[in-house]
């Protein structure tokens, strides 16, 4: 019987596909792979299955010796294998697709592969941004090799938009980008059909976006027609009917406005009459398809108006535009009203979990917290007109802070900072509405965004202040420790906001807070850290602040002169002598010291001894600043003051040191116009009461 | 006067101009060409003690989108007015707004008020320097303000029409100056008008029709557009989209050719020229439409007279006395500039007694002649005697629109004779679209006033 043999295990299947790609034989593989292209497009299942070709097929790609239609083929393949679904995608991070695509682009290559080599870039662009290294992008070859292509027929120049808007992420790059004269490239496809220039309007909001440079270029070219392209872009927000033509012209011009590089006045002028009322138009509710398109105009208009507080008064009455952000969240806190119907009244609806909301909804009511945030920064009427009669605004905003998603806390967390600037605010809406509580739980780092936690921390800052109502409250349920933890974490941002934020809790310092304060694990360390060691301007003076706040009765005073191995006395003084500081905290230091020197007798005692702080009061009264003067003034009352044992002997050393002799200069009129300054030198002179003869 | 846009069909002598004298209450008085009033009465917080007066014209249901502003000279001493529309039967006594059809926009509270006595929040309040616009939109009968050229929001909904713009007034020394379009206004109401046009046009031609109009839209639209190329001769372009939409041409290329060729002669002024080809490829079409021939032979005579075209001399020898009653030199020596020399001025006169006469005397015979035809007759031989015939009051007859006139209608003429329309579908339904816009506007529909049939052509 003949034995069959087995074909070796190196022969495999002439129709294996791995095989096709990998034969010689170019007409199989370009008819393999154009089959493959029609099974794929448009089917997601077949992109799936066929998974296991893509690494031949890319290996293919790369090669430099392939035939140009094949390229082409393979091409249009790997672009369609981009819009795998989500969960299928790992596959793309272990091929630097960008590069090979790149290299495509070159003259060697037919006009249609570089299209299709373009497309494949686009759409690897669109759906793998989070593995994009946008720097090959921006090497100079690449570079100019795309922006050529920006004259190129529609499709691929609309493509070249695309790529280069979302790669465009920094500085850097816009500069490069304005250097190859994308400008005046872009300009000229913004003269087409709406279809046409939707990608060349997003990528030039792209490069003028923070960008003074770009915005110089921009409002410096001219047409043939001799209009510049704020005037076209302004005209096209006026004329068109198409929402999102008319959003991102008003982002570009926009950004041409806020770099002040044009004429202020008319920009202005242009901003309140003409962009702003139609990007108001576009924000009001129309239908529920629309909520991308509201949340956009609201964005910009928000963006336009900074803290530009005529343009905010103005923008507040414009086609009741206030009335309409506050409509909405009157409709949603209706809407939530409705769901919670039929429980029981005691329900706290700022605790429960509030309605999962579509990405859309979530999105316009974050930028409406954000808008309103401007609204509430600067203008108390304003802040009366979002919360007056309009409770459901507040009740809005704090259940905003219950809600997961990261970006509708935040913004209502910059809603209430700004509405906590207002005295009226603090004692009215902070009062009826538990917002206290929320910020206490959103200020932990552990389960929120830093942006988040440094936000809640702000809040914090503002509701602690002394006419808070709810500083009380916050006190009570240990907002120091928390303050302290902020101190001590890495964020500087953070360390100065809770260094503010102990200073608001130490003023008018109870005794509760005292307490809390010396029981802190680092006290009194993290007081003088940034005292010996100035680092930042901002913590030096609120350490200073607090330690202002603390000394206010003599035990605290004497306990205070005898920490640590340096006296706390020489440590406040030390800053007095820098030259690096500023008047600002120089006045805080002295104004310390005049807390210290109100203090017993020993303390008194302590700093008249002190040959250098008589020297540098004398100094001060001599050819000091008047701000310094003043508190300057005040130590010397203090030490002279006759209330105290042992005031003859400071008075005898202060007159010794030519201070009274320096303040009887300085009552003179020939020496000072300071009334103010002038009485305060002719009390603390008849404090003195040794004669001087 | 610019406050109502596209304005050029509305009779401008109806429109708001000033405040009505005889229309107002006692308490106020007019100045200023009866644009300003004064409040110059004690005055007290009583409503009852306001004080009104309307303009002399209601605001007309086609004007569009009407607009006017009042510029606060001085608050007086409460500030107590009221800006708005009122009708004609509305007392004057009292504010804007509280009467029944009366809206108005009270400056002391920012309410507006809308046929009651109790208002509703609206915008900020009014004072001295500030200019307060009103605006009726006809279209949608809703009304809104404006303050200091800020938008504030549509006030009032289903307004309804023939309201006059109305100020009332309530303190001493209320003071307000009104603009009904004398000067520019503060607030851009051309750029909204010109928004809200764009809608219209936009909201037009996405409306979808109604399928039992057309059998197969698409395919309708398609014979509309060939049957347009065909009749304009684009033979190209009519055979492109032929060929894209899978229709047939009912006329032969070359046709189509020789048209467009006889169109470009006469674009161009060889009148001689169009005359040989349509001797040549249309025998007899003169003889058989005397008022196409004698419109040719007029142009052509104004073709000649311009330089654009030539006769055949041979037939002139120059020996005929032209000017039997002139001496030649007298006539050289004359000012005539466009026949540059004696022989050509005497081609010209010998062209019209020889080949224009002869055509309206047989015209005349026929009864052919009409009114219209014998006035172009004889501004065509008035023309002929000004010095300076491109600066007459002729000037029109060697406007460009003349030949285009001419190629339309000597096009049309060949196409009958070729069996086939004289004029395209599409031009048939523009004339119905006119006849039907201007049937709208008899009827004073509101939206004639932004839109016409012209917004859609270019």
């Amino acid at each position: 019987m003949a034995m069959e043999i087995e074909p070796a295990l190196s022969q495999a299947s002439p129709t294996d596909p791995i095989d096709i790609l990998a034969s010689d034989d170019d007409a199989s593989r370009i008819s393999y792979v154009t089959e493959l292209k029609h099974t794929i497009i448009g089917n997601k299942s077949r992109k799936i299955h066929s998974l296991s070709i893509l690494p031949r097929l890319i290996s293919v790609t790369e090669d430099p010796t392939i035939s140009d239609p094949l390229l082409s083929e393979c091409l249009v393949v790997l672009a369609s294998y981009c819009y795998l679904p989500i969960e299928a995608r790992t596959f793309f991070k272990y091929h630097d697709l960008p590069s090979i695509f790149l290299s495509k682009l070159g003259c060697q290559s037919s006009q249609r592969t570089i299209h299709h080599a373009i497309y494949a870039l686009m759409s690897y662009c669109k759906n793998f941004p989070e593995h994009l290294d946008a720097d090959i992008f921006y090497k100079e070859d690449n570079l100019a090799t795309l922006v050529s292509h920006l004259d190129d027929v529609v499709k691929p120049s609309q493509q070249i938009a695309v790529i280069l808007q979302i790669t465009c992420t920094t500085h850097s790059q816009q500069l490069k980008l304005l250097n190859l004269g994308v400008i005046p490239k872009i300009a000229s496809k913004l003269y087409q059909i709406n279809a046409v220039r939707q990608p060349f309007l997003e990528l030039l909001a792209c490069l003028l976006n923070n960008n003074s440079e770009g915005s110089l270029i921009a409002s410096q070219y001219r047409y043939s027609n001799g209009i510049s392209i704020p005037e076209y872009l302004t005209e096209m927000i006026i004329q068109q009917v198409d929402p999102y033509i008319k959003l991102s012209a008003s982002r570009c011009i926009v950004s041409i406005f806020l770099s002040q590089v044009c004429d202020t006045d008319i920009n202005n002028s242009i901003l309140k009459y003409k962009i702003l009322p139609r990007l108001v138009a576009l924000a009001r509710p129309e239908s529920d398809s629309t909520y991308n398109i509201q949340c956009e105009a609201v964005k910009i208009i928000s963006i336009a108006i900074g803290r530009d507080l005529e343009l905010q008064q103005v923008l507040a009455i414009t086609d009741q535009f206030l009335n309409t952000l506050t409509d909405y969240l009157k409709a949603a806190s209706e809407l939530e009203a409705d769901s919670r119907e039929g429980e029981a009244m005691d329900v706290d609806v700022f605790v429960e979990t509030p309605p999962e909301l579509t990405p859309e909804k979530t999105a316009l009511k974050s930028a409406i917290f954000y808008i309103l945030s401007r609204f509430c920064s600067e203008d108390e009427s304003l802040r009366r007109c979002v919360t007056d009669k309009k409770g459901y605004v507040m009740e809005q905003l704090v259940r905003g802070l219950v809600y997961e998603n990261q970006s509708i806390k935040l913004s209502s967390l910059k809603c209430l900072l700004s509405l906590s600037r207002s005295v009226r605010q603090l004692r009215t809406s902070f009062v009826d509405y538990p917002v206290w509580r929320h910020v206490l739980k959103t200020a932990d780092s552990s389960t929120q965004s830093m942006d988040v936690v440094i936000a809640s921390y702000a809040l914090l800052v503002n509701l602690v202040l002394e006419f808070s109502p709810v500083k009380e409250d916050l006190i009570k349920s240990d907002v120091i420790t928390k303050f302290h933890a902020g101190i001590v974490s890495s964020n500087d941002e953070l360390t100065e906001l809770c260094y503010w934020g102990l200073m608001n809790s130490t003023f008018m310092c109870l005794a509760t807070v005292r307490t809390a304060i010396k029981s802190l694990p680092s006290y009194p360390q993290f007081l003088f850290t940034h005292l010996s060691n100035p680092t930042s301007h901002g913590l030096t003076l609120r350490s200073l602040g607090i330690l202002r706040n603390i000394l206010s009765t003599d035990s605290e005073i004497e306990e205070f002169l005898q920490l640590e191995e340096e006296s706390g006395l020489d440590i406040v003084f030390t800053v007095t002598q820098n030259n690096d500081m500023s008047y600002e905290v120089k006045e805080q230091a002295l104004c310390v010291l005049a807390n210290i020197s109100s203090g017993s007798n020993v303390t008194k005692k302590k700093m008249c001894e002190d040959d250098k702080i008589r020297d540098y009061l004398k100094e001060i009264i001599t050819d000091g600043p008047a701000d310094l003067q003043f508190s300057v003034i005040s130590i010397i009352a203090n030490l002279v003051d006759k209330d105290h044992h042992g005031f003859v002997d400071r008075q005898a050393q202060l007159e010794g040191s030519g201070i009274r002799t320096a303040l009887q200069r300085l009552s003179d009129p020939k020496y000072t116009n300071n009334k103010p300054l002038s009485e305060l030198v002719k009390e603390a002179l008849e404090g003195f009461t040794i004669d001087i003869s | 006067m610019n406050s109502v846009t596209d304005t050029s069909h509305v009779i401008q002598d109806n429109l708001p101009s000033m405040w009505n004298a005889k229309d107002n209450y006692s308490s106020l008085s007019l100045t200023h060409n009866n644009l300003w009033v004064s409040f110059r009465g004690h005055g007290k917080a009583h409503q009852k003690e306001a004080a009104s007066v309307r303009s002399n014209n209601s605001i007309p249901k086609s004007c569009g989108i009407y607009y006017f502003e009042i510029h606060i000279i001085s608050k007086g001493r409460d500030g107590f007015i009221g800006i708005g529309l009122t009708s004609r039967k509305s007392v004057t006594n009292r504010l804007p707004g509280l009467d029944k059809n009366s809206y108005g926009y009270h400056g002391d509270d920012g309410c507006i008020f809308s046929s009651s006595s109790s208002g509703k929040p609206y915008g900020p309040s009014f004072t001295t320097n500030d200019v307060i616009g009103c605006g009726l939109n006809t279209i949608t009968n809703t009304c809104f303000y404006t303050k200091n050229g800020i938008f504030l929001g549509h006030a009032f909904q289903n307004v309804p029409s023939n309201l006059y713009p109305t100020i009332g007034l309530q303190t001493s020394g209320e003071t307000i100056a009104a603009n009904f379009g004398q000067e520019s206004f503060m607030y851009d109401i051309e750029g909204i008008s010109s928004s809200f046009r764009q809608k219209l046009i936009d909201s037009i031609i996405k409306r979808k029709l109604p399928s039992h109009t057309v059998s197969t839209a698409p395919d309708y639209m398609h014979e509309l557009v060939l049957s347009y190329l065909v009749h304009h001769g684009h033979c190209r372009s009519a055979r492109a989209f032929a060929s894209a939409t899978d229709q047939d041409i009912a006329e032969s290329e070359a046709s189509m050719v020789q048209r467009q060729q006889i169109h470009n002669y006469i674009l161009s002024g060889k009148i001689s020229e169009v005359i040989k080809m349509c001797d040549s490829f249309y025998p007899d079409l003169f003889e058989s439409n005397l008022e196409l021939k004698f419109r040719v032979k007029c142009q052509q005579f104004l073709e000649i007279l311009s330089g654009n075209d030539s006769i055949n001399l041979e037939a002139f020898n120059g020996t005929e006395n032209i000017f039997p009653y002139e001496d030649s030199n007298s006539i050289e020596n004359s000012n005539i500039s466009t026949a540059r020399t004696y022989k050509e001025l005497a081609s010209l006169v010998y062209f019209g007694r020889n080949e224009l006469i002869p055509i309206v005397n047989v015209m005349l015979e026929r009864k052919l002649m009409t009114e219209e035809l014998t006035s172009y007759y004889q501004d065509i031989f008035s023309i002929f005697v000004y010095p300076d015939p491109m600066n007459s009051p002729l000037t029109y007859l060697l406007d460009n629109s003349q030949r285009i006139s001419l190629g339309n209608y000597l096009n049309s003429v060949i196409l009958m004779r070729l069996n086939l329309p004289a004029n395209p579908p599409l031009h048939t339904l523009l004339q119905y679209a006119n006849q039907t816009w201007k049937y709208m506007q008899e009827k004073e529909v509101s939206s004639t006033a932004l839109l016409s049939i012209n917004h859609f052509c270019t």
